[in-house]
């Protein structure tokens, strides 16, 4: 039985020898594929960090925005007194 | 969007702000080139010029809000373009993976044949 393997080997080493090329370009697709997953992934976690800061910025300027609208408007109704010596240095 | 919140602005400082109604008629002119007039009038001018430092002022504060929004603006469009850049960047590995899967399927089949027949054959060789 084991000489039969032998020859059997023998005489297709060629053709094993050939497999093996094709049977490690499988594997090494399938670890391509799992790297362009992980990165899709890393991409996406970090264009949502970047993201979040973002709309934290835009949130921060637009509610001082409106603070400081707020304080004018207000500012601008409450008019003080004018008395007769308004032009006097003080 | 820019030039609609200057023109809103200017429009609401019109309608808030009285420069008031001094009437300037009444002045009297001296004869040592001194002017005299009313204490009305001085009272008048006196708000004038209060009001029109409220009014500055709050120009000031509505384009520092003018500025404000634009950053906040700025950093919307920002966001936008994160996203955008990052679905074509996704786009770009899916369709790398598809193919990679699609030449692996290929791949597969190509050698479960070869396997198929290998085994067939030694089988009958062993025998």
């Amino acid at each position: 039985m084991d000489e039969k393997i032998k020859s059997l080997w023998q005489k297709n080493k060629l053709l094993f020898i050939l497999l093996i090329p094709a049977i490690l370009l499988w594997f090494g697709r399938n670890i391509v594929i799992d790297l362009l997953v992980s990165s899709g992934n890393k991409a996406v976690g970090d264009a949502t960090v970047k993201s979040d800061e973002l709309k934290h910025d835009q949130t921060v300027a637009n509610t001082q925005a409106n603070q400081i609208k707020a304080d004018a408007d207000a500012a601008a109704i409450k008019k003080d007194s004018v008395g007769e010596d308004w032009n006097s240095k003080k | 969007m820019k030039k609609l919140i200057s023109i809103l602005s200017i429009a609401l400082l019109t309608q808030s702000v009285a420069f008031g109604d001094c009437d300037f008629s009444k002045i009297v002119k001296n004869a040592d080139s001194t002017f005299t007039y009313s204490k009305e009038l001085h009272i008048c001018v006196g708000e004038m010029k209060r009001d029109l430092e409220l009014s500055n002022a709050k120009l000031d504060s509505y384009n520092k809000v003018i500025e404000l929004k634009d950053l906040a603006l700025t950093k919307a469009d920002a966001r936008a373009d994160l996203w955008m850049n990052t679905g074509f960047k996704l786009q770009d590995r899916m369709n790398a993976v598809d193919e990679l899967q699609m030449k692996n399927q290929w791949l597969m089949f190509g050698l479960g044949v070869i396997f198929t027949s290998l085994s067939v054959y030694g089988a009958g060789q062993l025998r």
